[in-house]
């Protein structure tokens, strides 16, 4: 079982990580977390170490997400700001400092229902149909439409604010 | 001529359909240019979404040293903070929820503290398996933490559901349920059957001593839930949207079983669901393990239904498991 988790660990470290990066916006969490997965996994040796792993890394990047939140909360009451929803994505400025592109996907992602937005990433993980559906809890046909809906709007949302930024720009 | 629909053609460029379906698609599309070009679309589609995430991905990263990973779980402590979750339940039940007359009041024994200091830290995906018992049978320990099992005194008739009565949508509060229903709730240290780390392929005994103990009562089997929906013909008792740890079942005659379904929350709390025949769910909900260090504080909410029984049960407060229980189907009279 650990040779099969060492391999999983070669072949979807990277996946991962970016999974996770997605969430929390941050290389370095992202790697940390990523640890944490597989430290887990080694102590559970779940059967299904592949689905086990991103099921565990989505909780642990939502753990992260809620505790941001209530730190930041906590810090704007103190300084009186306005409030941060909870469970609300932060906004895109906070995330990614000076790449314009990585901004303008991360917007377009943020466009996408939780749901799409998580089949989507997971698919883009390298999960199967059958896996996403039992991490999603979807039924195994519901993953191509959900997928097909995510990308399409995806692409638009993109395309959408690329065009706007051209005819400002003309 | 019916042409293929997109997510048809999502899931045949994801490669998730069978071989069949995939030759039957390629006749279609070899003589149909509408779907033809439908699928470059789409194919395009796909390409431009793989592109565009590729631009949300942090610097390269290199997967530190394995065995570095495997010093590490070997260091880390076997025990991590214990939860206070069943302090908020024992008090919850202490208070009392009007879901049933029967004095569970006295709940708040000396088993909190006993259990508190006794319980095995548990982890997130999974309880720590390596300690929790059960033993199908029944065999009440000779100790201050008897089970306080409430007593079901059915509010309604219990015959047959009337005709007409329809099942629940998920998400109804549980007033509107149909009148053959009774509700029990009780804070009962319980002890978890051991999610062990079987091997899922072969039937196996959960663990040597349980089996040992109960050898007539038949073992659990680990099955995927695709396995066992096949297997029974009907969906399993879950709740949607968490994902499924395992999946156990236990054939306890011919025709009949009781099926376990572990699934994660989001706070990393593992919940199980049972569902079988009454007697026999009240029969697992009820043991208990054989020593105290075993005994592990869940709390469990159940739902009858003539003589099919459906529990939720888990190491969350019970106001959750209400919740948990309210968005599982009705078990249904003949299974």
């Amino acid at each position: 079982m650990t040779e099969d988790l060492e391999s999983l660990y070669r072949t979807t470290y990277s996946a991962v990580v970016r999974f996770l990066y997605r969430k929390v916006w941050d290389a370095d969490r992202a790697q940390d977390l990523a640890q944490e997965v597989f430290l887990r996994a080694m102590t559970h040796q779940p059967e299904k170490p592949r689905a086990w792993v991103f099921a565990v890394a989505a909780n642990l990047a939502r753990d992260e997400a809620r505790a941001a939140v209530r730190r930041k909360r906590h810090l704007t009451l103190l300084k009186s700001d306005a409030g941060v929803l909870p469970g609300s994505p932060p906004p895109a400025d906070d995330m990614v400092e000076h790449d314009e592109k990585m901004a303008k996907v991360q917007r377009a992602l943020d466009l996408l229902s939780p749901r799409d937005r998580e089949v989507l990433l997971l698919w883009d993980a390298g999960l199967s149909y059958p896996e996403i559906a039992q991490q999603t809890g979807l039924a195994v046909g519901a993953v191509g439409t959900t997928l097909a809906r995510a990308r399409r709007r995806l692409v638009e949302a993109h395309d959408r604010e690329e065009s706007r930024d051209h005819a400002a720009h003309s | 001529m019916r042409h293929i629909p997109e997510e048809e053609l999502h899931a045949y460029l994801d490669q998730a359909l069978s071989r069949s379906q995939c030759v039957e698609i390629e006749r279609h599309l070899a003589s149909c240019d509408t779907c033809r070009a439908t699928r470059d679309n789409l194919a395009a589609l796909r390409d431009r979404t793989t592109a565009l995430l590729a631009v949300l991905a942090p610097p390269a990263v290199f997967p530190p040293d394995f065995d570095e990973l495997r010093r590490r779980a070997a260091a880390q402590p076997a025990h991590r903070r214990p939860h206070w979750g069943w302090w908020a339940a024992s008090i919850l039940a202490a208070i009392g929820l009007g879901w049933t007359a029967h004095t569970w009041q006295d709940q708040d024994t000396a088993t909190p503290s006993r259990v508190a200091s006794a319980r095995p830290a548990a982890d997130t995906v999974r309880g720590d398996t390596a300690t929790t018992r059960i033993p199908l049978g029944e065999s009440p320990a000779p100790d201050t933490a008897a089970p306080r099992r409430v007593a079901a005194t059915p509010r309604r008739s219990t015959p047959a559901p009337k005709p007409g009565v329809s099942r629940p949508s998920r998400g109804d509060s549980l007033p509107g349920r149909p009148a053959a229903l009774t509700t029990e709730v009780a804070v009962a240290p319980l002890v978890l059957p051991d999610s062990s780390t079987s091997d899922a392929t072969a039937p196996q005994q959960d663990d040597a001593g349980f089996a040992g103990q109960d050898q007539d009562r038949g073992l659990w089997l680990l099955f995927s839930v695709s396995a066992a929906e096949e297997e029974s013909g009907a969906p399993l008792a879950r709740v949607q949207g968490l994902p499924v740890v395992q999946v156990k079942v236990q054939r306890l005659s011919p025709h009949e079983k009781i099926v376990a379904v572990d699934q994660q929350l989001a706070s990393g709390e593992v919940i199980r669901t049972i569902e079988g025949p009454a007697d026999r769910v009240t029969d697992l909900l009820s043991s208990q393990g054989r020593t105290p260090a075993d005994a592990a504080a869940d709390t469990y909410m159940a739902m009858r239904h003539g003589n099919r029984m459906v529990a939720v049960t888990g190491r969350v407060p019970v106001d959750s498991l209400r919740a948990l229980l309210n968005r599982l189907p009705l078990p249904s009279p003949d299974h």
